[in-house]
């Protein structure tokens, strides 16, 4: 995407299992028609005849990403998740039957299937109070999506989480840290290795 | 709001994006032009790389070739040099 920026066109071979990554990569750095060439996955296993017939049918794909006038064989119908929602309201209605409710937050992907409990505004407001911030305050951006993390973002997903608002300074630290630059978020997100994050407290 | 609803606040974070053009496509043909091949360091990423630029050289005449590689997927180190020494860039990238 630095690459096309700078005016130089380019094709980005993937494979399969890391198109849907891609094109939400794309999308979310604001390049939503990023040239990507589909091959099978995975490549890396691959002995080295299988590899080149892989190739040989990836060529024109390719080329026609790279030379004018040639067709356009985008991959960019295939589905992209949409975890992160695109709606600006400050405050939406759901339904109230809990059912009904966790079924909507589920088909939003606002829950890896674990119950969750809704972010009411006196829910949410009891959260950022035990911050002592301003709701309005940005903690950072939060790869690979770039979502803004508010304290109020932050304090609605600690609510569905089930989090005792006296603990919520400790979320917001935990933030702060994972944004550090050394942390690699991004790279944490993002890779198909097996990492979580984990956090220890000490103290009293 | 009827009974059955109740109000929350949207979870979801409003993102910051700045929309990128995608380069113009000038190029007719690769004939005699320097194209970047860009590998994520996974493995094969390099070979597979290797067979597309065979590929190309028995297509055109002249082409020039420039392997890099990049070692995560935050690392830009060698995006300068391609950027002023290449006219297209081939990427490669995922397991």
């Amino acid at each position: 995407m630095k690459l096309e920026s700078t005016g130089i066109p380019t094709a980005t071979v993937v494979t399969e299992e890391f198109l849907p990554l891609a094109l939400t990569e794309a999308r979310s750095r604001g390049m939503a028609d990023l040239p990507l060439i589909r091959v099978p996955h995975p490549v890396g296993t691959l002995a080295a005849d299988s590899l080149r017939s892989v190739a040989e049918r990836a060529v024109d794909s390719i080329l026609a990403q790279l030379v004018c006038g040639k067709a356009k064989a985008s991959a960019s119908s295939a589905a992209v998740p949409s975890a992160i929602g695109d709606d600006s309201n400050l405050t939406l209605t759901v339904p109230s039957d809990p059912a009904e409710m966790f079924r909507l937050f589920d088909e939003r992907g606002w829950t890896d299937g674990l119950p969750v409990l809704p972010p009411t505004p006196a829910a949410v407001e009891r959260m950022i109070a035990a911050s002592r911030q301003e709701r309005e305050i940005v903690l950072g951006i939060i790869p690979p999506l770039k979502g803004i993390a508010t304290i109020e973002k932050i304090a609605a997903n600690s609510v569905m989480a089930g989090c005792l608002p006296e603990y919520f300074p400790l979320v917001l630290a935990a933030v702060k840290g994972m944004l550090r630059p050394g942390y690699n978020l991004d790279g944490v997100q993002t890779t198909t290795g097996n990492v979580a994050p984990l956090t220890i407290v000490n103290g009293p | 709001m009827n009974q059955d609803q109740i109000e929350i606040i949207n979870p979801t974070a409003m993102r910051s994006v700045r929309q990128t053009r995608l380069a113009p496509r000038r190029l007719e043909s690769l004939r005699g032009r320097r194209i970047g091949l860009l590998d994520n360091n996974k493995p094969n990423a390099d070979k597979f790389l290797g067979y597309i630029g065979e590929l190309l050289k028995a297509r055109y005449d002249g082409i020039e070739l420039v392997a890099k590689r990049k070692m995560s997927r935050t690392e830009a180190d060698c995006l300068p040099e391609l950027s002023s020494d290449c006219e297209a860039v081939i990427n490669a990238f995922a397991d």
